[in-house]
């Protein structure tokens, strides 16, 4: 019923004619379906995801565009024995735009408000989030662009002990590309502040977070995209002080008989250098390692619709032994684009 | 304070960083105004020529009257140091001329990509948005590319120097025309062919990109791609549950809750396969390749009218 309503929601952004609309259904098999390190516990879920981009108002001057993303996950049994099948039902509407300045000058906008509303699943949490973000480029010569952004941000959790977060961010960046490589560079300043409830005995948390990233795509029958982030965060809290290394890669081709394959591959390696006072239940290891790997393999069925299955591995939470959860899933999807 | 610091860093970076950087693309006026110029001063180049070899043909004449008097010693070694000058001027002019010749091609060449930027821009808009205003200006846009077009034909393969029949050509010249432009025929094809390999493999680019963008928003929506960090798991985890029990200090919520790691990381979110630059590359090369196949058909029907007259020729003389 709740999937009606996704796409009922959707189709009521779609304008006929200007929208363009892609949606998956898709079911799955996980081998750790509550994501625990302990007693991990294999089923089914299924999945909706719908998609609409379109483009408001689109001029010599600039553009209006608005994207919606929508879904739900819903697993076919309960966390705990007797209770209700988890749920999570997401959807994200983006409102943003661009104005064009002489010839090459461009300011953008964007205003994000995404909802996240989970039931009866320990490890996720329901919240709303709101965010803007004013972006400038400039173009030099045709093939390098340079520019900066600024961007607020409000994560309001939902639930008992839940933090509210605050996060303000300003960056610099440049990309270069002419044919077949394309290069990029970006340097981001965030700060955050992590809003406890009242009641808590550590207070109100801020951090300040230095983030370096650089990026390259190049196509050659196949895209490939590789990008290297460094992050370093300062806390007032002693305990989350860190610095980050993460590699991420994304290869999409076509493979034989109209067939894409897909490979999306992450791997974060976080350490953490304060020794402060943990809260209880805090976890006091130094390094944390996330391992994300996932392959697709598609093919149309005709113009509009395809089939797809997808293997996903994820390694994900502390390095010591037995302190990370690990999930491996299967899934078969259905791909629809309007 | 780092805040105000950064924000002039951008806007000085922003201002004064892109000033000395050329950009062919967007300064189209520029491009024609220097084109104008490098043509005044091929203008100006070339009528110093002209002079110098009016010149140099005088002093020529003058040089053989003064040999044919065999008098005159001395003004004949001054005539040929005069004309030694006239030689190296000749010679420096030439490479000025070729130096402003070979700027100009490359303006040309600037020119071109520049109108066929912004024709792939305004194809992009106007399919998004009809408007009147843009269509006028790709009208316009248009013409003068396609004026460029034919012009860099002519520089390029000599289309309109050796490609027309004058009434003085004999069948031999128009048989040589005809082969040249067969052989222009030939080059387009090779270039048609060689534009629509590039335009199938952007457009197999721009498929991929979307597939790839589609796949990482459905990851960012469920928060799949997020990390775990040190913390606690939120209250209900039955693992931390387990935990909150061994204590009753536990119980308290003064709980690190995985999302504020995961808060964290929301900024450095996956980088969007953006498929915008791709597809104004596309609209691009397809204006592009209709040009080509436009030159094509001209080029065609031009070999079919040239071996008809000379068909005609052949027949009139038997």
């Amino acid at each position: 019923m709740r999937a009606l309503w996704v796409l009922a929601f959707c189709a009521l952004f779609a304008r006929e004619g200007s929208a363009e609309l892609r949606m998956t259904l898709s079911v799955e098999r996980d081998d750790n379906l509550f994501a625990t390190r302990y007693a991990a516990r294999s089923g089914w879920a299924n999945r909706l995801f719908v998609e609409v981009d379109e483009d408001l108002v689109a001029r010599s001057w600039g553009r209006v565009y608005m994207r919606h993303q929508a879904g739900l996950k819903r697993l076919w049994q309960s966390e705990e024995r007797g209770g209700l099948a988890g749920e999570v039902m997401a959807n994200h509407l983006a409102l943003g735009g661009a104005l064009r300045w002489g010839e090459n000058w461009t300011a953008s906008w964007q205003t994000d408000g995404k909802l996240v509303n989970v039931q009866h699943l320990s490890r996720e949490e329901s919240y709303m989030r709101g965010g803007a973000r004013v972006t400038g480029e400039r173009r030099l010569g045709r093939a390098t662009y340079i520019g900066g952004h600024y961007g607020v941000g409000r994560d309001d959790l939902r639930g008992f002990g839940a933090a509210d977060v605050k996060t303000r961010e300003i960056g610099v960046g440049a990309r270069h590309g002419r044919g077949r490589l394309k290069s990029r560079v970006a340097l981001t300043r965030r700060r955050l502040v992590v809003e406890r409830d009242i009641l808590a005995a550590t207070g109100q948390r801020r951090d300040r977070m230095w983030e370096g990233q650089w990026g390259m795509r190049y196509f050659r029958r196949a895209l490939f995209d590789l990008s290297y982030t460094f992050l370093r965060n300062s806390s007032n809290e002693s305990a989350h002080r860190f610095r980050a290394h993460r590699l991420q890669a994304l290869i999409a081709g076509g493979l034989v008989a109209k067939m894409d394959g897909q490979l999306y591959w992450t791997l974060q390696r976080r350490h953490y250098r304060g020794q402060g006072s943990l809260p209880p239940g805090g976890e006091a290891d130094d390094e944390y390692a996330q391992n994300l790997l996932s392959a697709k393999v598609s093919r149309p069925l005709n113009e509009q619709c395809g089939l797809a299955i997808q293997w996903w591995h994820a390694r994900n939470g502390s390095r010591q032994t037995a302190a990370f959860y690990r999930k491996n899933t299967f899934s078969l999807l259905f791909d629809m684009a309007l | 304070m780092i805040q105000a610091a950064f924000f002039l860093a951008l806007f000085l970076l922003l201002y004064f960083a892109p000033l000395a950087v050329y950009s062919d693309a967007g300064d189209i006026g520029a491009l024609r105004t220097d084109r104008r110029e490098a043509a005044a001063v091929r203008d100006s180049l070339e009528k110093q020529r002209r002079q110098i070899v009016a010149g140099a043909e005088a002093l020529s004449s003058h040089i053989d009257s003064l040999k044919e008097a065999q008098g005159e010693v001395e003004e004949l070694h001054k005539a040929l140091r005069a004309s030694l000058g006239l030689v190296q001027r000749l010679v420096s002019l030439d490479r000025a001329l070729e130096s402003v010749r070979t700027r100009e091609d490359s303006l040309l060449e600037q020119l071109r990509v520049g109108y066929d930027w912004e024709i792939g821009v305004l194809i992009q808009q106007l399919q998004e948005q009809p408007d009147e205003g843009l269509l006028t200006q790709l009208m316009v846009y248009q013409e003068a590319r396609e004026a460029l077009g034919a012009r860099t034909s002519n520089a390029l393969l000599r289309y309109d120097e050796g490609m027309t029949i004058s009434a003085d050509d004999g069948p031999e010249e128009i048989r040589q025309k005809l082969e040249l432009m067969e052989d222009l025929g030939q080059r387009l094809e090779r270039d048609e062919r060689s534009v629509s390999d590039h335009l199938h493999k952007m457009e197999e680019e721009y498929r991929l990109r979307s597939r790839m963008r589609t796949f990482t928003n459905e990851m960012r929506l469920f928060d799949e791609h997020l990390p775990e960090g040190r913390g606690a798991a939120s209250l209900g985890d039955a693992e931390s549950g387990r935990l909150v029990s061994e204590g009753a200090e536990a119980l308290a919520p003064a709980f690190l809750r995985s999302s504020e790691v995961q808060r964290q990381e929301q900024g450095v979110v996956l980088e969007g396969v953006s498929s915008d630059e791709v597809l104004l590359e596309i609209h691009k090369w397809k204006a592009r390749h209709q040009e080509i196949l436009e030159l094509e058909a001209v080029v065609r029907e031009r070999t079919v009218a040239f071996r008809r007259y000379l068909q005609e020729m052949l027949e009139g003389a038997e």
